[in-house]
């Protein structure tokens, strides 16, 4: 399995209301999480396949979204002419908690009668994961996966996805907290292992 | 894959009652069982219908259905031998797991109270996860799972998956116009919508090592896998299926001088999944072959599709035929070479069976003979 090799590209945090892009020292606090994705798809120079109205995606989509693009305008890209094969993990334990209640309120509040499609839309645990692919243009695989803590958890996704992607992005969103990393295949890179020992140093 | 990825047990409860053999009887007597919900009330008119548990074997009123179809499951699994115990992972594929649940004290989500009311009958120290891609859930669990045996970090991994009907999916599936006022009828031409169903299934997959040295029966392989996103729209597919035509591509490429014998499709009945794999199909097997979806008996099962289809397609290699198109009347244009309302003879090596999800996730997996 040790020649799987991964190469961390940039990576991006936010919570409590601000941001932080790795290596960078400041953090930015944001007015709210709309004006954020709406300045970052309006700022970023990478191109945007498809995206919907911050309204339709709700608070988390668009977390992802915006931290995602912020990783890319750091990142190094040399070499890659698009998204078509980059993956999207979501890792954690909220799944589509906070999107679930969001649903249920909008639908006992109406009487128990009907709900707004879209958002039954966000109920998914993957869904924010394929808004970001929409936005990118991404054709590998998207999955959400809830394991245990620890190392090999996440870097057993990444073995799984090594020669069906040449990047990918590991994303962790919550309620009020986001993590987006963007790894890139390298066959000199560190083994999935390494690589995710590299992230827990970094946050 | 290097190691091989053998199938030694497999179960499941659907519409049609415990166990694999009741779920393919009846769908080779093209018979629905579709009923009227009362697990909670509906205010439709006709009154809606799902295709629920047998209420002799998990009551309307019980709490916790989709605890207790996985507990009925763990529970002849166990008495049908030691495959539960020898288990290095269990993979699970939820979208919601115990919904009803979703106001608990703890702001857990419900994927995860399922998992964890489940996790005292697994071996301990198990590697327990829950994947969660949608109605593609199953099938991504079954890759992940394969990949585990043949990439031989683990001997022997067992797949659970489960959803059930709702009040929480039925609004969810209604606000978005899913659901069919009449009757589920994949890939016909009058097809109009889905209907719910609740299912849960069980896989255990091992290498063919471990299957050699306890000398289990090895029911069929996973002779590979393929998953691919359309980014095309966050609730519809790509039109043109062009995805999911990748995804059959990625089995296929690997598997060099194997011949497809079905398809198990995904087959939900609504307008925009059936075109979408009727293109899909016609893409890569212009000249047709034998395609059914179990969801015109089972109702669509969501999560717990890629095991049940899987389990079909293990029974289908078995008799050498593919089951009719239940309610089928009509095939819609594209899949007149691909359905039919009585079962069809397979001839060739393996059966695809397809998932297809919100947000364009497409997993397909290769299930063969051994």
């Amino acid at each position: 399995m040790g020649g799987c090799g991964w190469r961390m590209a940039g990576q991006a945090f936010y919570a409590d209301g601000r941001y932080r892009i790795h290596d960078e020292e400041a953090t930015f606090r944001i007015a709210s999480v709309a004006d954020f994705y709406k300045k970052v798809l309006k700022e970023t120079p990478i191109k945007i396949e498809k995206h919907e109205k911050f309204f339709r995606i709700g608070e988390q989509s668009a977390l992802v979204i915006a931290l995602a693009l912020l990783v890319l305008r750091r990142a190094d890209l040399t070499g890659m002419t698009g998204f078509g094969s980059t993956a999207i993990v979501g890792c954690g334990d909220e799944g589509s908690h906070t999107g679930n209640l969001t649903y249920w309120r909008d639908y006992v509040d109406n009487g128990r009668v009907a709900a707004q499609g879209h958002l039954f839309v966000g109920t998914l645990a993957s869904t924010p994961l394929c808004q970001l692919a929409l936005v990118l243009g991404c054709h590998a695989p998207v999955f959400y996966v809830s394991a245990a803590a620890g190392t090999g958890s996440v870097a057993a996704e990444m073995d799984f996805l090594a020669d069906r992607c040449d990047s990918m992005f590991l994303v962790e969103s919550g309620v009020d907290f986001c993590r987006c990393l963007f790894l890139r295949r390298d066959d000199a890179g560190l083994t999935s292992r390494e690589a995710v020992r590299t992230m827990g140093d970094a946050g | 894959m290097s190691e091989r990825v053998c199938i030694v047990y497999h179960d499941m409860i659907t519409v049609y009652g415990h166990g694999v053999s009741r779920c393919m009887e009846a769908l080779f007597a093209n018979r629905t069982d579709f009923r009227e919900i009362t697990r909670f009330g509906v205010r439709t008119e006709p009154p809606a219908r799902a295709a629920c548990f047998p209420a002799e074997l998990i009551p309307d009123d019980l709490e916790n259905p989709a605890e207790n179809s996985i507990l009925r499951l763990l529970d002849r699994m166990e008495e049908s031998g030691p495959f539960l115990r020898e288990c290095a992972a269990a993979f699970w594929a939820l979208t919601q797991g115990e919904i009803d649940k979703l106001d608990n004290a703890e702001k857990v989500w419900t994927a995860k109270l399922l998992e964890r009311a489940v996790a005292k009958r697994l071996p301990t120290g198990i590697d327990s996860r829950i994947f969660s891609a949608s109605c593609a859930s199953g099938n991504i669990a079954l890759a992940r799972a394969a990949f585990e045996i043949s990439s031989g970090r683990a001997e022997q991994v067992v797949v659970l998956g489960c959803d059930v009907v709702s009040e929480f999916t039925f609004s969810g599936f209604s606000s978005v116009h899913a659901l069919t006022p009449t009757t589920c009828r994949p890939y016909d031409s009058a097809h109009d919508g889905l209907l719910l169903g609740d299912a849960a299934g069980v896989m255990v997959l091992c290498s063919e090592k471990k299957a050699k040295r306890n000398r289990w029966p090895v029911l069929a392989v996973i002779e590979g896998y393929g998953i691919t996103t359309d980014a095309y729209h966050a609730a519809a597919p790509d039109p043109e299926g062009r995805q999911m035509a990748r995804a059959i591509r990625q089995v296929l490429d690997r598997l060099p001088g194997k011949t497809v014998a079905g398809v198990i499709g995904h087959g939900t009945g609504t307008v925009l999944n059936d075109d979408m794999e009727i293109a899909a199909l016609n893409e890569v097997f212009p000249a047709g072959l034998p395609l059914a979806s179990i969801k015109g008996g089972t109702g669509h099962i969501l999560a717990a599709s890629g095991l049940i289809q899987g389990s079909c397609a293990i029974d289908c290699l078995d008799r050498g035929q593919m089951f009719p198109q239940t309610s089928l009347r009509t095939p819609r244009r594209g899949a007149e070479k691909f359905v039919s309302d009585r079962p069809q003879s397979l001839r060739g090596d393996l059966i695809l069976t397809l998932n297809a999800g919100f947000g364009g996730l497409n997993a397909v997996i290769g299930i063969g003979r051994y």
